[in-house]
């Protein structure tokens, strides 16, 4: 079987600083994989590295079978991205900003619109707002809408929920599951840690490293959260690098 | 084709929302060229002549009265010799005309080897003072024996108006300035808001990016070249006798140029506040020094003289000279039509290479 995405060894450094540090995993199709890691820890880079707007230092990559140095422009046929930050047009209008996207790659909004429908409808009633306008959950629906109109094979979500309302993280994560159906493989970055469980399979992620990959259930000690699992694969990590110095 | 237009939408959409933007552009050109052609000016005008003469003549009375009359000159009294110095150390006159006692035999030549005229200057403004002591000397000249007349013919700008000289030179540093200005924080703007991040992850090509970001640039220009050359012939009253379609095509080639350099300083800077400082600050010297806007480029220093060569204003601003003020075809400045062409597309193939289509 081949793997939608399939990381070997990837390694991104910044000067002295090792950001990432021969991650190796695969992501099955379809499937919705979490990265769970503290801010700092390589989730930002290696969507980067995978996304194909920058360059492994070491290690490879495929998405959707594409190396991500040498076919990156296959790749970025493929793929959906939302970038941490919001990275929309702020003084375009909604319906502006998606019909954009939606040209950018050769189609129109209404060819995928069954795909977008049920994050889109909610902020259809504001369609001609400025993106800018709009509350914090709002401007995450648009920005999945607009990474989601071109039917992407893989998605890539790069701490989507970040600064946004509770109720609106619940509501997206939903929309995350509902996108199941269609077959659409999805990354998606999280520091919270209560948002694992949303995954199917999730890794976690610190300083460079990937500590565990699992299902949510199966990587938390019997009896711990998982948010004080992490902290003890965190603190064995750092004695194990301890006695290596 | 259909992706082109809607980028060249999106990028017009971005002007039109940011309206304080758009009048500032529009408008400063309009502001450069009144303030340069009216303002900045080196014509001498006004200047306050007190007069010596020890005696009323007719003759005096009549080369006052024409003084007066002139734009150039203004009448302020009479003045006793011992009062000439105090008169032009108080700065109340610039020039002060002694007339001889004998003026008339002197003027009707019956006292030969005589001067009849001393004009006492204040040199502490030489522009003013030369120009002075020129424009009075040609006029007493031409007012007194005919054997002294001067015949003094310039071409071109007969008046010799620095309006006329200015507006080619200033049409080179506005042009340049606005479009280069605008046109380098467009792409350094999405890289600065992460929009660039989300575009780049896409089939999009570097050659749509920067073309929709010029094309309605270009249209906005198009404004600012029509309403700079109306306020030359209207305002300024530059004559433009040669061919306005040589001053519009090489205008619009200028533009491009101009606009393609913007572009190229966005793709290689990431913050808009130094591609601004670059676009801006550092085009306006080289223009300023280079381009014979304020001096001829033959004044220059043979060392600095090859600079002005790789400087596209210098070509304009000679094109447009040859165009607006001597009148000539379009076939007159095929050299300088060539040479910023060949400027425009190497700056735009350089742009187009310098584009990162990754982050790093």
């Amino acid at each position: 079987m081949q793997y939608p995405i399939k990381i070997d060894g990837l390694t991104k450094r910044y000067g002295a600083l090792t950001a990432l540090d021969g991650v190796s995993f695969e992501v099955g199709k379809g499937e919705l994989f979490g990265l769970i890691g503290p801010d700092g820890a390589g989730k930002t880079t290696l969507f980067r590295l995978l996304t194909t707007l920058m360059k492994p230092d070491e290690g490879s990559a495929t998405v959707d079978g594409f190396d991500i140095v040498n076919d990156y422009k296959e790749i970025r046929n493929i793929v959906g991205y939302m970038p941490g930050r919001f990275s929309l047009y702020q003084d375009l209008s909604v319906e502006e900003n998606l019909e954009f996207f939606a040209s950018l790659f050769g189609g129109t909004v209404k060819d995928n619109y069954d795909l977008i429908e049920p994050i889109y409808s909610q902020i259809e009633p504001f369609k001609t707002r400025r993106a800018g306008k709009l509350s914090g959950g709002m401007k995450q629906k648009l920005a999945l809408s607009c990474a989601l109109i071109h039917r992407p094979k893989v998605l890539f979500l790069d701490e989507p929920t970040t600064g946004v309302d509770a109720v609106s993280r619940s509501e997206f994560w939903d929309m995350l599951a509902g996108l199941k159906q269609y077959g659409i493989t999805i990354l998606v970055s999280t520091p919270y840690m209560d948002e694992a469980g949303r995954c199917e399979r999730i890794a976690l992620i610190n300083d460079g490293k990937i500590l565990k990959i699992d299902t949510p259930g199966a990587i938390t000690d019997p009896g711990m959260t998982l948010e004080d699992t992490f902290i003890r694969l965190i603190q064995e990590e750092n004695a194990k690098d301890d006695i290596c110095k | 084709m259909n992706r082109l237009l809607y980028f060249i939408k999106k990028e017009s959409l971005h002007i039109l929302r940011d309206i304080r933007t758009l009048l500032v552009v529009i408008g400063i050109p309009i502001l450069l060229m009144l303030l340069f052609g009216f303002a900045i000016s080196t014509d001498v005008n006004n200047i306050n002549v007190a007069v010596c003469a020890p005696v009323r003549a007719e003759s005096i009375e009549k080369v006052i009265s024409e003084m007066d009359n002139s734009e150039l000159f203004t009448f302020k009294g009479y003045v006793n010799p011992d009062e000439i110095d105090r008169a032009l150390r108080s700065g109340k006159v610039g020039i002060v005309v002694v007339f001889a006692d004998d003026y008339d035999r002197i003027v009707s030549g019956r006292i030969p080897d005589e001067k009849a005229v001393q004009i006492v200057l204040d040199g502490s403004n030489p522009n003013v003072a030369a120009s002075g002591a020129a424009y009075l000397t040609a006029m007493l000249g031409g007012m007194g024996s005919e054997a002294g007349l001067v015949e003094n013919h310039i071409l071109y700008n007969p008046q010799m108006k620095s309006a006329y000289n200015f507006v080619p030179g200033i049409l080179g540093l506005i042009f340049i300035l606005v479009c280069a200005m605008m046109t380098s924080i467009s792409i350094v703007r999405e890289k600065e808001l992460g929009t660039m991040e989300v575009l780049l992850v896409s089939p999009v090509k570097p050659i749509w990016i920067i073309l929709s970001k010029m094309v309605p640039y270009f249209l906005l220009s198009c404004i600012n070249l029509i309403s700079t050359l109306l306020i030359a012939k209207f305002a300024l009253g530059v004559p433009m006798t040669g061919s306005i379609f040589g001053i519009i095509f090489i205008s619009l080639t200028y533009i491009l140029l101009s606009l393609g350099f913007g572009l190229l300083v966005s793709t290689v800077t990431d913050k808009q506040m130094v591609a601004l400082l670059i676009s801006g600050m550092i085009l306006m010297l080289p223009i300023m020094m280079f381009s014979g806007m304020l001096f001829p480029v033959e004044n220059l220093p043979a060392v600095l003289k090859p600079f002005s060569y790789i400087v596209p204003a210098r070509w304009y601003i000679d094109a447009m000279r040859k165009l607006m003020i001597e009148g000539l075809e379009f076939s007159g400045v095929i050299l300088e039509f060539s040479i910023l062409c060949f400027m425009t597309v190497g700056i735009l193939r350089v742009a187009l290479m310098k584009f990162n289509d990754r982050l790093e």
